[in-house]
């Protein structure tokens, strides 16, 4: 008797590759036949609300940050593509690192908000408003003008603040409806009435949100609770994905007869679209699920052919011949900084999974994809790879991130603002990032990053920036001092001021009492390398002061549940996914949200400060916002409730001998535009 | 049932076992003499074997290896000591001053490079290498600990006792070893020593039981252990005195077997970013991999292959010097009988 | 065998209990749990993180949570997946599942093969220079870094030579149009296996009964014919070209599993042979002056197969158990991926539920050798 069974097996398995070698051809014109006959859907701008996530827990070894809030995209108002029907089609073709979870977009912002789903997902809804592209200005996009100021109206005996929105005519469904403000009253009050839950508080605030009505088919008006500030409405509101009524309508229905709230939501989430009419430039049609996803275009696109233009002096202008034109912040005239037509003039958009970074760099390599889509981008090695390639190109920009140092105020001496001002003194975040991280990271100091141009404030202090090792050890030292801290032996400095020939000792706090032991829970190297390098020379630097501090590199899970769950801390080091407009600020140090759990959990807590972010989450204009939120950064950057440390450039790579982006600087890199499918174009 | 107990509190592996022991004071004369020529003859049986061993040439080879990394683990503490200030050598926060480009190419002060970090990799080497012998060799005493005594207590009493141990053998068989640490090393903090431990006590109720006891099965039926009950011995006694010395032949055999996998585990759970250590081979080639250097080929080769190298190294010495005992331990693989 | 089925059955299920309740209680002494992520979005309000975990079941007590798991583990709804609400776990995993069985059962079929075939040269060739270079080469694979050795493969084939695709079990262009999902085809591929093996299984069986006419190379002929067949049965699908897609795109995992599994089971071969070949028998057969081959492969090394093919279960249960090194490498999402994603995110629904599933497989392993013994060794008879 032989191992009859394996045997069998190999033959098998053999005689199905030899078959395999004599057909390849015929394969490939069956894939051709078939793709004919697909119908067309259809997807759209990237112009909607999306929500940023708790990024799912990518499969990637250095996960990043919890997700701070909702990240509106870029207007990816996009291009237009004259629809070749020529034989040679423009697939596409994207390379993501882990699958999507749902194709259900209201699934998608309730409990399945991972980044993938947003990346395949985002762009098929319209919003009333949206961000515009590089700039982040907050430009009208299905609205066809700005809305009418908020006005308090008395309805049935209650006070309730409105507005009314106009929308632009003629945009329709993939399905030949027009999109109307009977689409924007149902999606609103569908997320009422089901109370959608995860990232749709965010945009619906039951708080805020009373009703909305159609005035007409394309007038809208919206009825507040009480006065929204611009997070629930201009960067909430404004931006909600609307859906089509006409499919969703009698789901909706059926959904609501499921008994209690929670099967209700159930029943919502697990319905699986099928045509789904789209109001984006590419409608869903096929999930290969575990190996990949595509979209095709839209052939009724509204925004194909429109033409954005952002000029120098601040003026955005939007048009598309013989639909609209639209103008707002300043009167467009002199250089433009950037100008682009909508399109999309890919045919078809692939997203192709693959399980890890190498493996989508290789597919990058040997052409199989054009672009990579990944949240924390390329790491260096990797990108040394792809420079010098033929046909590839390599882009660097800003990332949305910040990762900070931060303390337990509840404890002494991290209450102390000189004690927490010396720590900033003491650590060398330029030799860090620069020299030992090899500028893989790059220093940063407020908290709000640089690259979000509209809120960042070019003007805030920089604690220690530039300084000598000497120069900041006795500047922090002198700090301390100055508060009441005093040495048995102060550190002392060797004379070329490079290093501490003597350590500081005995160190003893204003009160008298000896400074405890202190330690700073930080990231292990197993997960996130930067921070744990940054967590270890933190704790070199301060013990050569003479503060006793450790570093204990830990778990994500355990350092999330020690500070946020618990408050079991000293100091801590993680990191934030951050959004455009800044009331993260408000969240992160209010101290109404020191509570367990909340997202203050180092108890930091000045009145002066809370009055600020008060003033912010109330105020409805933007430009008054913006004065509130420099003010903010500049407190924040001498209070340090948070030590800012660092941020990581994004860096990202894509096909350059098949495709290319009307431009490819923008906060966040192509990835928080998806990619750009609606602006790609072929070579 | 064990109506006399001679030595209490009992004296572990008395007077027995290849590895002896210091004798309890107050012991016998006579008991004193027992012990010596069981010593002698565990002596005798370790220079047969010894000699049987040395005709694997590969089993040589490996041992001279596994010494060769020993020599690495006791180096770097004394290199440490000496020669290399701790600023930029230290295996975790050192920093290699004299060069900004990192990872730098090996250079005659950093022989073998640096990794993305700037830290000295032939430090890291020698430094996970003593991490690596404390894991693997914990693991492996936890592991035969266990599994000799689970394999004997089974053999030696039968009956109930036995087909609880064996039936938990064949439960712990079935689990999903690396599945089951994955679980447990993304839900946990484990450090080195959890790991060791965990393997070591999943090893040891498991498949090493399983086959030190049907060894142990053959030593109960044997005359001398007869004797040893008839002349008044105790279960403990017989258990630990005849039994389990006769199985650690076959015992060091698995040892070696554990440590392989031991390391595996580690370096597998380290390069997924799971488990809660400072430096090892794993995190070595983890960081590689993180940096994006794992695909560069012959450009970064000191960032991938040294530590790669060393863990199939390491842990392939060991599976051969496993397969080597095993000629030593099973007389029906040997070329001539011995 | 009827009895010792029925036992085997009960331990199984014991085992299942025990894996079950080990999971869950592990999972629960962590620290955080699966609502604590949305807890980490500051836009989410704290009602609305109430109504996750209600959601999810996470707000009663943990006898009850542990009650409701058991409960569902054992009528087989393993309860809804965390992640990929509001989808059950079943069909999480049994989408994954088919790839995972066709990629490993072949995987280990083919190591199996090489491995066997290997340990029976170097057994009879003792000291031979193939001796050394495979004992040395089997065990550098064998404790090869995974990973590391993975990602080599496919840099070398799949990049630099181009023969092979790049990870991923298909390719969206070949599949964009089709009208089948790539659970059908691979379903597909199982029962053809099933149904081959099967088939090769009774032609032998066949054989063995019909005596001499059965013997020599007949039996052989006829499963080579059968094997012929498949490929025409797979022609008139219309899917063929599907499944040759995924064929493709297996062989190079199963190249580097088989390169880094091959050599447990040539080493066992190996002792396995030598001791067999200490036999009677087989002394015996050498002293009639048979052939050195006839002795070889009838006399000594299908003797020697018995202990090997129980190490077979090992084999399966370490590819199943180490797929997912291989899964993530090779972007291959079954069952493993699925576990380490679910590991990651805290989805503990899916995480029991693969765990189970993974345990599931080993176990029927288990017993499928136990079966396969009995027909190997008439000596054996389980009471």
């Amino acid at each position: 008797m032989r191992p009859a069974g394996w045997l069998a097996v190999c033959i098998l398995t053999l005689c199905l590759f030899a078959l395999l070698g004599c057909t390849p051809e015929v394969v490939r014109e069956e894939v051709v036949r078939e793709v004919e006959v697909v119908v067309t859907a259809t997807p759209g701008p990237g112009g909607s609300a999306q929500t940023g996530q708790t990024s799912g827990q990518a499969p990637d070894p250095t996960p990043g940050q919890q997700t701070a809030a909702a990240t509106p995209q870029p207007a990816a108002t996009t291009s237009a593509a004259p629809t070749t029907t020529d034989a040679t089609e423009n697939v596409y073709q994207l390379g993501i690192s882990a699958d999507m979870t749902t194709t259900n977009y209201w699934a998608y912002l309730g409990p399945d908000g991972t980044i993938w789903n947003l990346y395949v997902l985002g762009g098929s809804k319209p919003s009333l408003y949206s961000y515009s592209a590089q700039r982040y200005d907050w430009v009208p996009s299905l609205a066809s003008d700005f809305p009418t100021p908020l006005a308090e109206e008395t309805v049935g005996g209650e006070t309730l603040w409105t507005t009314e929105v106009p929308l632009k005519q003629g945009v329709k469904w993939s399905d030949g409806n027009e999109v109307t403000a009977e689409d924007f009253v149902f999606t609103a009050h569908t997320v009422a009435d089901l109370e959608l839950s995860g990232n749709w508080p965010s945009i619906v605030d039951p708080e805020y949100f009373d009703h909305a009505e159609a005035l007409d088919s394309h007038r809208l008006k919206i009825y507040f609770k009480q006065e929204p500030g611009l997070a629930r409405w201009q960067f909430g509101m404004a931006f909600m994905p609307i859906f089509p009524r006409a499919y969703w309508e009698p789901i909706v229905a059926e959904a609501k007869q499921a008994g209690e709230i929670v099967e209700q939501q159930k029943a919502l989430y697990a319905h699986v679209p099928e045509r789904e009419p789209t109001g984006g430039g590419f409608g869903f049609v096929k999930w290969e699920r575990g190996a990949f996803a595509e979209k095709e275009l839209n052939p009724d696109y509204y925004f194909t052919d429109s033409v954005v233009a952002q000029y120098a002096n601040g003026a955005y202008a939007e048009s598309k011949p013989g639909a609209y034109e639209f103008a707002a912040y300043g009167e467009p005239g002199g250089d433009k900084t950037l100008e682009y037509t909508v399109g999309p003039y890919a045919d078809s958009a692939i997203y192709s999974i693959y399980g890890s970074q190498d493996a989508t760099v290789l597919a990058l390599k040997k052409g199989d994809i054009d672009f990579m889509l990944n949240p924390l981008g390329l790491s260096r090695g990797l990108q040394e790879q792809i420079e010098g390639e033929d046909g590839l190109a390599v882009i660097e920009n800003a990332s949305d991130g910040m990762r900070y140092l931060s303390f337990n105020f509840r404890k002494e001496p991290m209450g102390n603002k000189a004690f927490r001002q010396a720590v900033a003194t003491l650590i060398d975040k330029e030799f860090l990032t620069s020299t030992v991280l090899q500028g893989v990271a790059l220093p940063m100091y407020t908290t709000v990053p640089e690259g979000n141009r509209a809120w960042y404030n070019p003007d805030v202090p920089l604690i220690g920036k530039g300084l000598s090792r000497g120069e900041r050890i006795s500047q922090a030292v002198q700090l301390m001092k100055d508060a009441g801290f005093t040495w048995e032996t102060e550190p002392r400095i060797s004379e070329d001021g490079r290093f501490v020939e003597q350590a500081g000792e005995g160190l003893k706090m204003p009160n008298g009492e000896p400074m405890p032991a202190m330690e700073i829970l930080a990231p292990s190297p197993g997960y996130d390398p930067l921070r744990s390098t940054f967590a270890i020379w933190i704790e070199r630097w301060l013990n050569e002061v003479g503060i006793p501090v450790r570093a204990d590199l830990t778990g994500f899970n355990l350092i999330v549940d020690k500070v946020f769950t618990r408050q079991d801390f000293d100091m801590w080091i993680l990191g934030w996914k951050l959004t455009a407009y800044p009331d993260y600020l408000e969240s992160f140090f209010h101290s109404r949200h020191s509570g367990l759990e909340g997202h203050n959990p180092g108890g930091y807590n000045n009145p002066e400060f809370d009055r600020l972010a008060d003033q912010l989450l109330a105020e409805t204009d933007l430009e008054a916002a913006r004065q509130q939120v420099f003010e903010m950064q500049v407190f924040l950057a001498e209070d340090l409730p948070y030590v800012v440390l660092f941020d990581t450039p994004l860096v990202e790579a894509f096909r350059s001998g098949r495709v290319d982006y009307p431009y490819t600087e923008t906060w966040g890199g192509l990835q928080s535009a998806s990619g750009m499918p609606a602006l790609v174009h072929f070579k | 049932m064990n109506t006399h107990q001679p030595h209490q509190p009992p004296v572990a592996g008395e007077g027995s076992s290849l590895f002896g022991d210091a004798p309890e004071i107050n012991l016998s004369r006579g008991r004193l003499d027992l012990a010596l020529v069981r010593l002698r003859l565990a002596w005798r049986t370790l220079r047969g074997g010894w000699s049987i061993f040395v005709e694997s040439r590969i089993g040589l080879l490996s041992l001279a290896i596994i010494g060769l990394f020993a020599l690495m683990a006791f180096s770097h503490p004394i290199l440490m000591a000496t020669v290399w200030e701790r600023d930029v050598y230290d295996p975790v926060t050192g920093y290699a001053f004299d060069s900004f480009e990192h990872p730098a190419s090996p250079s005659w002060r950093h022989p073998l490079g640096t990794d993305s970090l700037g830290r000295d990799i032939l430090s890291q080497l020698l430094f996970s290498a003593k991490s690596e012998f404390i894991l693997g060799i914990t693991a492996a005493l936890v592991t035969v600990g266990i599994a000799t005594t689970v394999g004997a207590v089974a053999a030696y009493y039968g009956g109930l006792v036995d087909s609880l141990l064996m039936r938990l053998a064949d439960l712990i068989i079935a689990l999903p070893g690396i599945s089951l640490l994955i679980v447990l090393s993304a839900l946990f903090n484990l450090n080195l020593f959890y790991l060791a431990l965990i393997i070591g006590v999943l090893g040891g109720f498991g498949g090493t039981a399983i086959i030190l006891k049907s060894q142990a099965l053959s030593i109960r039926v044997k005359p001398y252990i007869e004797a040893a009950r008839a002349a008044g011995g105790s279960h403990f006694h017989v258990i630990f005195v005849h039994i389990i010395p006769n199985l650690l032949p076959l015992s060091l055999l698995y040892m070696m077997f554990t440590v392989t996998g031991a390391i595996f585990a580690e370096a597998v759970l380290s390069f997924l970013g799971l488990l809660d250590i400072r430096m090892s081979w794993g995190i070595m080639i983890h960081t590689a991999n993180v940096g994006g250097y794992l695909l560069s080929g012959a450009n970064y080769w000191w960032l991938v292959i040294p530590a790669g190298a060393s863990i199939t190294l390491l842990c392939s010495a060991f599976y051969l010097v496993g397969r080597a005992l095993d000629e030593v331990v099973n007389p029906r693989l040997r070329r001539h009988d011995g | 065998m009827t009895n010792y089925l029925i036992r085997r059955v009960g331990q199984m299920v014991l085992t299942l209990f025990l894996i079950v309740t080990l999971t869950f209680f592990l999972v629960q002494a962590q620290p955080g749990d699966y609502a604590t992520f949305y807890s980490l979005n500051p836009d989410i309000p704290a009602e609305a993180r109430e109504q996750i975990k209600a959601s999810f079941g996470l707000d009663k007590p943990l006898w009850q949570q542990y009650l409701v798991h058991m409960k569902n583990t054992f009528t087989g709804n393993f309860g809804i997946s965390f992640g990929h609400y509001p989808r059950p776990v079943l069909e999480v995993l049994a989408e994954r599942l088919p790839r995972t069985v066709v990629l490993f059962l072949s995987a280990t079929a083919v190591s199996f093969y090489v491995g066997f075939f290997l340990g029976k040269a170097i057994a009879w060739r003792r000291g031979g220079v193939l001796e050394y270079a495979a004992t040395i080469s089997g065990a550098t694979l064998f404790t090869a870094f995974t990973p590391a050795f993975a990602l080599m493969m496919i840099w070398i084939f799949a990049f630099k030579l181009g023969w092979l695709p790049v990870g991923k079990f298909l390719d969206p262009l070949i599949w964009r149009g089709a009208e089948v999902s790539a659970n059908h085809v691979f379903s597909y591929m199982l029962a053809t296996a099933a149904v081959f093996i099967v088939f090769a299984f009774l032609t032998l069986l066949a054989a063995r009964k019909l005596g001499r006419l059965g013997a020599g190379r007949t039996p052989f002929l006829v499963i080579a014919a059968g094997a012929a067949v498949v490929p025409m049965a797979w022609a008139f699908t219309g899917v063929g070209y599907l499944a040759l897609d995924i064929l493709r795109h297996m062989i190079l995992p199963i190249a580097t599993l088989t390169l880094i599994s091959f050599a447990g089971t040539m080493l066992l071969t190996r002792n396995s042979m030598l001791e067999t070949m200490r036999e009677d028998y087989v002394m015996a057969a050498r002293a009639k002056g048979l052939p050195e081959k006839v002795v070889r492969d009838r006399h000594a090394a299908r003797n020697a197969l018995l202990p090997v093919i129980t190490s077979l279960v090992y084999s399966l249960i370490f590819a199943i158990d180490g797929s997912v090194i291989i899964e993530a490498v090779f972007s291959w999402p079954g069952t493993g991926m699925t576990l380490l994603e679910a590991v990651r995110s805290e989805d503990l629904p899916l995480v029991m539920g693969s765990i189970v599933f993974i345990g599931l497989f080993s176990l029927l392993a288990h017993v499928i050798v136990d079966v396969l013994y009995v027909y190997l060794d008439p000596r054996i008879r389980y009471q």
